[in-house]
Formats: structure tokens, C-alpha cells, sequence
């Protein structure tokens, strides 16, 4: 007969391991032992310095997604306020993984981070940190849309708040859009974006412009 | 507002009334696809603004712009997968998308098996398994189309968080349009009919199938699944939330061995949850591979 009737996996076993040891295994040669390490920290609020300090250093990805992954399940402002640096990496691998998991960790854990990171001189910085909030519940990201729309002195930045807007926005942003269309009159694809958000907010239709 | 008798007449005229704009449907439509990756487009507006105005209804909502805010609610969940249940089919029946089942045979299982020997085992998971098709399909599709069946030790493993379908499962009595997709003499080999419109599948299929209760979002149950092979996956990573769709897939990739496969539904994509697997673009169907093991 082809088939045979598998064992009815049970629960496996908690890891015999100490949080020490599992820590001191996130740096072992061998990536299947690292990962492994990474996976069985995601209940160990006490190791979340340690992942994220790994983070940087560890150049396999599937290992890297495991210290993510854990640090996203620990979750909370401390691992929040971790990870957010890394919004600075150049490497786009870690920019990327850091904006996906603070998106994952959520608007309460996040947002004391993601306040600090709006103002910062960096634009790029300010852009990533507007991205988190698309995946934030709109009335909580509006103040910070709003802040940016109606304060920011770059247009990417300014762009980038009005594509989250568009998404997220009330009638409360109507304004502040306007204001913004006429802060930057000279540039014709943020007035462009500027349009379509209003329009999308109120629910106008728009009278022209890309299908979709 | 119409009163919910007249919208669920389903009538266009009520619809309209409801006064879901287009602006409010495109609206809808891109938080649905952030959310879930599902994305509908002009020629799905009657069946989601029939089911969006069934949920406002339901939720006391007099119009759409209240509800929409309310989903982005912190206690918002629940809403969303009930909404989210009524806007995915969520349906079962042998041989459905049976193109990766061709798949399964005609590519994966060769690759998976080359340099195994006789005898040795080959493990298939098929999670989400509802109330049984998709796994007694697997079973069912490799006796007829695999010519090294008898070649290996085959276990398929069928998980379900719900245990009254899995009890269904373990039953293996169908109706006929579950089986509507079977070919004629398949139904004959494989089933035997109990009254007018019930179908038993034979003993020897259901006893090839170990059916086990599991939360897939539960990472030290799923820790318990290991040396799998294959698995089916297919249409239930929409129902979860980002950081669960990552948790789970992270969970499958050490259940799998190095070089095993994931099949995952039609309107999902791995790329879109974890850069881990490698995308396997074969004649039948596209895939998912862990990396590594023999090629």
C-alpha cells in the first residue's frame, strides 16, 4: 500500500535550553543552529536587546527573518524603540525588515518611536517612519499626517503623508491638503496626489486622470 | 437607507440606494488588498457592495463612511473577519485547483524523491483541511497519476482548528457537489453511494489520512510538525493579519525539509509575506520551496 498513517504529532517539547544559552547560540557558526536560536527566543522579552543587537550583524536571511519575527512577537515600546534605528541602515535589507515589523508591532507599541523618527532631520528617515503608519488605524495616524502635511518642508515627505492620506484620511485632512497644494504650487505631481486624496476623502469623483 | 429585507433581495436598485459611491467602493477596495492581498475589481462591485451592506446593516451602521472608520478600530478584529469570511469563497470540493495536484506529481514529488529509496517516507500536510476534500484529493490524484506511489512510504497529514470538520472529515461522506468536479469513473472507484445524494469514500483512502486539531497560529503546536515534504496550503493565509501570515509561514519553513515545497492558493503569494522560500515556477503551477537539499 502507498500510504501509510503518520504519527499524530503531539506538542513539542519547550526547549531544554536556558535564555542564555540560546542567546549565546545566535552567534553560532552553523545558521540552522542561529535561526533555530532566534525562533525559540520569540517568548523571552528578556532577550529582545539581545536579538536586536544580532540583527545587524547577521548576514543570512533566513536567520535575519527569524530575529525579526521573534522580536515582532515580543512586541512592546521597548522592542519598538530597537528596532526603529535601524530605519537609518543602508542596508535596505534591514531598512525593509525593520519597517515591516514595526508596521507588525502596531500603532500603541510604536508610536512614542515613530513620533521621534517624524522630526528627524533626515527625510528619508521621516518617509519610512510615514510608511509605519499606513498600517496604523486611521484616526491614529491622522495627527501625524496632519502634522507632516501642514509642516514638513520636503516634498517626498509631503508625498509620501498625502499617499498615506489617501488611504487613511478623514475630512479633517481636507484642509490641511489644500493648504499643502498651495505650499508647493510648483510642483505638479504632488498637486496631482494632493487632488486625488481630496477627492478620495470626500468621495468626489474625479474628473480625470488614470483609471484604475 | 432601505431596510435589510430589500438588500437582500440582492436587487441593483437597492444597492444603489445603500449609496456606496464609487469613490467609497475604490476606497474599500484598497484597504481590503493592503489587508488581505484580495483584490477585486470593477466587475466584483455588486458582490462586495451586497456583502458590505450586509455587515452595516448588521452592525447598525447607516451608511458606509461610519462603517469603513469602524474597521480601523483597535477592537475592530472580529468585524474584520466576518466581513472578510462573507468576501472570500470559502468553499471546498475535490479536485479544486487540481492543476497544483498535476503539479504535485508531474514536478515536486520527482524532485523531493530523487536519491530516496524504497520504502522511505514521504510526508504531505494539507492545513487548513476542512472538511476533508483537498487531502482524500491528494490521496485519491497521486493513486491515479503518480507511478511511483507504491515506491514510498506516503503519510498525509490533514490539520484543522476546527474540530466539528475535522469529524466530518474523518466521516468521508459527501454530497454530490462536492464531488463535482471528480470525474464519473473516479467517483465509481473511489466511493460508495448512500442513498440518493451521498457519496462514502472507500476505507482504504480514509485510513490513509491522519487528521489532527491544530491552531496554526499556535508556534509551539506547529513546532511538533517536522520532515514535511509538501504542503497545501491554500486559501486560509488571507484570513490572518500580517504579522500572523509571517508567523506561520515561518513556522512551515522548519516543518519542511531543506528543498520542500508549499502550494498555496490561487490569489496568494509568498513574496508578498517572507523573502525566505523560493519561488518555483514549474509547467502546472507556481510554488514555494524551502532552499537547499538535493536538486
Amino acid at each position: 500500500m502507498a500510504f501509510v498513517r503518520a504519527a499524530v504529532p503531539g506538542l513539542a517539547p519547550p526547549p531544554a535550553a536556558t535564555v542564555e544559552e540560546r542567546v549565546a547560540r545566535l552567534a553560532d557558526a552553523d545558521p540552522t543552529v542561529r535561526r533555530l536560536a532566534a525562533r525559540s527566543l520569540a517568548d523571552a522579552p528578556v532577550a529582545a536587546a539581545a536579538l536586536a543587537a544580532r540583527i545587524e550583524d547577521e548576514a543570512d536571511l533566513r536567520v535575519r527573518e527569524a530575529l525579526f519575527g521573534s522580536l515582532v512577537s515580543i512586541g512592546g515600546t521597548d522592542v519598538a524603540a530597537l528596532m526603529a534605528p535601524f530605519l537609518r541602515s543602508q542596508d535596505a535589507g534591514l531598512r525593509n525588515g525593520a519597517l515591516e515589523s514595526l508596521k507588525q508591532i502596531g500603532a500603541e507599541s510604536c508610536r512614542a518611536a515613530i513620533d521621534a523618527l517624524v522630526v528627524d532631520a533626515s527625510p528619508d528617515v521621516r518617509l519610512l517612519a510615514i510608511e509605519v503608519t499606513r498600517a496604523w488605524p486611521g484616526p491614529l495616524a491622522e495627527p501625524l499626517l496632519r502634522q507632516l502635511i501642514e509642516t514638513d518642508p520636503h516634498v517626498n515627505v509631503c508625498g509620501a503623508a498625502v499617499d498615506v492620506a489617501t488611504e487613511l484620511g478623514s475630512a479633517a485632512l481636507l484642509a490641511p491638503l489644500a493648504a499643502l497644494r498651495a505650499r508647493f504650487v510648483d510642483e505638479p505631481f504632488l498637486a496631482f496626489a494632493v487632488d486625488v486624496a481630496r477627492a478620495r476623502i470626500a468621495g468626489w469623483q474625479q474628473p480625470s486622470g488614470p483609471k484604475r | 437607507m432601505p431596510p435589510l429585507s430589500a438588500t437582500a433581495t440582492g436587487s441593483r436598485a437597492a444597492l444603489d440606494a445603500a449609496g456606496i459611491t464609487e469613490s467609497d467602493y475604490l476606497r474599500f477596495c484598497e484597504y481590503f488588498y493592503r489587508r488581505t492581498g484580495i483584490a477585486f475589481g470593477d466587475n466584483k462591485r455588486y458582490f462586495v457592495d451586497k456583502r458590505l451592506i450586509e455587515r452595516m446593516h448588521a452592525t447598525g451602521h447607516g451608511s458606509f463612511e461610519p462603517y469603513f472608520l469602524s474597521l480601523r478600530r483597535f477592537d475592530a478584529q472580529a468585524e474584520i473577519e466576518r466581513l472578510t469570511n462573507l468576501l472570500t469563497v470559502n468553499e471546498t470540493y475535490f479536485y479544486r485547483e487540481d492543476h497544483q495536484f498535476h503539479c504535485l506529481s508531474a514536478s515536486i514529488l520527482p524532485e523531493v524523491t530523487a536519491g530516496r529509496r524504497h520504502g522511505d517516507r514521504v510526508r504531505i500536510w494539507s492545513m487548513p483541511c476542512s472538511t476533508g476534500e483537498e487531502p482524500y484529493s491528494i490521496a485519491i490524484h497521486l493513486l491515479e497519476n503518480w507511478a511511483r506511489v507504491d515506491d514510498f512510504n506516503i503519510e498525509i497529514i490533514a490539520s484543522d482548528i476546527d474540530t466539528k470538520v475535522l469529524r466530518s472529515a474523518a466521516e468521508g461522506l459527501y454530497d454530490a457537489r462536492s464531488l463535482h468536479r471528480l470525474p464519473r469513473d473516479l467517483v465509481r472507484r473511489y466511493f460508495v453511494t448512500e442513498g440518493a445524494d451521498r457519496f462514502r469514500l472507500i476505507d482504504a483512502i480514509r485510513q490513509s489520512v491522519s487528521f489532527t486539531t491544530l491552531n496554526a497560529s499556535d508556534p509551539a503546536a506547529m513546532r511538533a510538525y517536522a520532515g514535511v515534504d509538501v504542503i497545501f496550503c491554500r486559501n486560509m493565509l488571507i484570513y490572518f493579519d500580517d504579522k500572523s501570515r509571517k508567523q506561520v509561514v515561518e513556522s512551515f519553513y522548519d516543518s519542511l525539509t531543506e528543498g520542500g515545497f508549499i502550494c498555496l492558493g490561487h490569489s496568494e503569494s509568498m513574496s508578498r509575506i517572507s523573502p525566505i522560500f523560493k519561488a518555483r515556477a514549474f509547467a502546472q503551477a507556481i510554488v514555494y520551496q524551502k532552499p537547499g537539499g538535493p536538486r
